[in-house]
């Protein structure tokens, strides 16, 4: 029974965080019709499985190490995590999962008294530093890429032909860094209790539920990224992915789980920021941050509330 | 490099620029024609030429607009061109139009406005042709028509110099007041190809900076 409630939550999990994240790999590109919205799953569907398996297990460990969590209370806060994530989900809300996660597992360990204060600083040092990188980069990119564009001797059909190729590369790089780095957020807390599991195994495992989760429910929070923050041309929203999704494998390489939500959204503010402020529409951004703060908030007191009802 | 459906709009597009460039020659033949043989009723089956290019020209720029929303192209390329189209077309439209109130309405042009309106042709001409290679150009290196945009409007101030000129030439003469009133609508007529060029520049103009920033 233990088993079974493990796997789903970890499969719950997994398919919030693909519903959710995959709008911050395609979604600009999907928003603005650059990209077939069934292309942009199957492509996240494949990278981020890729992803997962191949380079996922890396940050597993971060995560395992912030709070010894036992079977129970790491059931407890895979199904907070994933209920709270599937509503914001549904209300179309990007929310970071990795912060969700991070926010019910304190919650617990705040409860037993039970954490690496080390490790909690490294994760929440991650959270500011990652879409402040994201938005340098989208910045530094963009206007070299706009300098190298400049002088190639192209029409505009070809520009957009590259474009769209750049779009679906940028897409396949945001999908394995998102496999590679977020998989870690839905089963890494696991990986203690489930000793007799690979690393592989659970990153397959994460990675199919990220999967899953990107064919089912992604359409509504893929809209509202490309859509809400800022206009973005085809050459925006290339530079918006890419730029996010190499802050999340810088990330990947040195183990600690971001948030894809917050690198993407700091690359498309660093594209409005180079158009100018006014374009910024401030009242998603607002909207956007406000769920940030919310979702591992609520994360936190259900954990804790859970902690102290179910198991303690 | 391009993909097929990129491919196929730029040959329609290259095919509709000869055509209505063709037009443009035609009608300006028919023009420069009339006011030469007073006798108009000789160029009556140029004028069919006319209007054969100019309908031709409609057609590929329909047949573009069904591969524009038939296949998978970027929204902000559909609209771009589409408004390009629409800007363009009224270029052999004003001509035909043009050519066509000199035969119907019988007009003859005297000689006091001959040479504005020589000018006003062949400049029309020369506008038209270099709107036509931009547009070209836009498709093969998307900056370049910058340098020819300029000539563009300068061509259109020196038609518009003509056209009052003309206008100026009309009303002091002893001509009969409605026939005045002709060779006005007239100048007025034929110099609006090199406005509605100078508005298809400008177009080109928004697109060429859209992609640059």
């Amino acid at each position: 029974m233990k088993l079974f409630l493990m796997f789903l939550s970890a499969f719950l999990l997994g398919a919030t965080l693909g519903a959710n994240d995959a709008g911050n790999v395609f979604g600009t590109a999907v928003a603005t019709r650059f990209i077939k919205y069934r292309t942009a799953v199957l492509l996240t569907f494949l990278f981020g499985l890729l992803g997962a398996v191949l380079q996922g297990g890396k940050g597993i460990d971060p995560l395992k190490s912030m709070t010894e969590q036992s079977i129970d209370t790491s059931i407890l806060v895979g199904l907070v995590v994933a209920s709270v994530g599937l509503v914001f989900t549904f209300l179309g809300q990007p929310i970071s999962l990795s912060q969700s996660v991070v926010g019910g597992l304190l919650g617990l360990a705040l409860s037993q008294k039970n954490f690496n204060l080390a490790v909690i600083e490294k994760i929440i040092l991650s959270w500011i530093t990652a879409p402040l990188i994201a938005c340098l980069l989208s910045l530094v990119i963009y206007k070299v890429l706009t300098a190298l564009f400049i002088r190639l001797k192209i029409g505009i059909l070809d520009r957009e032909v590259m474009i769209k190729l750049g779009l679906v590369f940028s897409g396949m790089v945001g999908a394995y860094a998102l496999g590679a780095n977020n998989v870690a957020n839905t089963v890494g807390m696991f990986a203690g209790a489930w000793e007799d599991v690979s690393y592989t195994m659970l990153a397959l495992l994460g990675g199919v539920s990220i999967g899953i989760g990107v064919v089912l429910f992604s359409k509504r929070v893929m809209m509202n990224i490309g859509k809400g923050i800022v206009f973005l041309d085809g050459f925006s929203a290339f530079v918006s992915v890419i730029s996010s999704g190499i802050a999340v494998y810088i990330f990947s390489i040195v183990g600690v789980p971001v948030s894809t939500t917050h690198t993407i959204i700091g690359a498309v503010i660093g594209i409005g920021i180079h158009h100018g402020f006014h374009t910024l529409n401030y009242k998603t951004i607002r909207d956007i941050v406000l769920s940030w703060v919310l979702a591992p908030t609520i994360c936190l007191i259900l954990t804790s509330s859970g902690y102290a009802i179910f198991i303690l | 490099m391009l993909f097929k459906a990129q491919k196929i709009i730029k040959e329609r597009i290259d095919n509709y620029c000869e055509t209505a460039m063709k037009c443009v020659k035609e009608g300006i033949e028919v023009l420069i024609g009339c006011m030469d043989n007073k006798n108009c009723e000789d160029w009556k089956k140029k004028v069919h030429d006319v209007h054969r290019a100019e309908s031709s020209a409609d057609d590929i720029r329909r047949d573009i607009e069904y591969i524009l929303f038939s296949r998978l192209l970027f929204p902000e390329s559909r609209g771009d061109i589409l408004g390009l189209l629409e800007k363009l077309d009224r270029i052999p439209n004003q001509i035909q139009s043009s050519v066509k109130m000199v035969l119907e309405q019988q007009i003859y042009i005297p000689s006091l406005i001959r040479e504005e309106l020589e000018q006003i042709a062949i400049i029309t001409e020369k506008c038209a042709e270099i709107t036509f290679n931009s547009v070209d150009l836009l498709f093969s290196n998307f900056k370049e028509p910058l340098e020819f945009l300029g000539e563009i409007d300068a061509y259109e101030s020196e038609v518009d110099k003509f056209q009052s000129k003309a206008i100026e030439k009309i009303f002091s003469s002893q001509l009969e007041p409605l026939q005045k009133i002709l060779l006005r609508d007239l100048i007025n007529e034929v110099s609006l190809v090199t406005n509605y060029a100078e508005e298809a520049g400008d177009f080109m103009r928004i697109i060429i900076v859209k992609r640059m920033v």
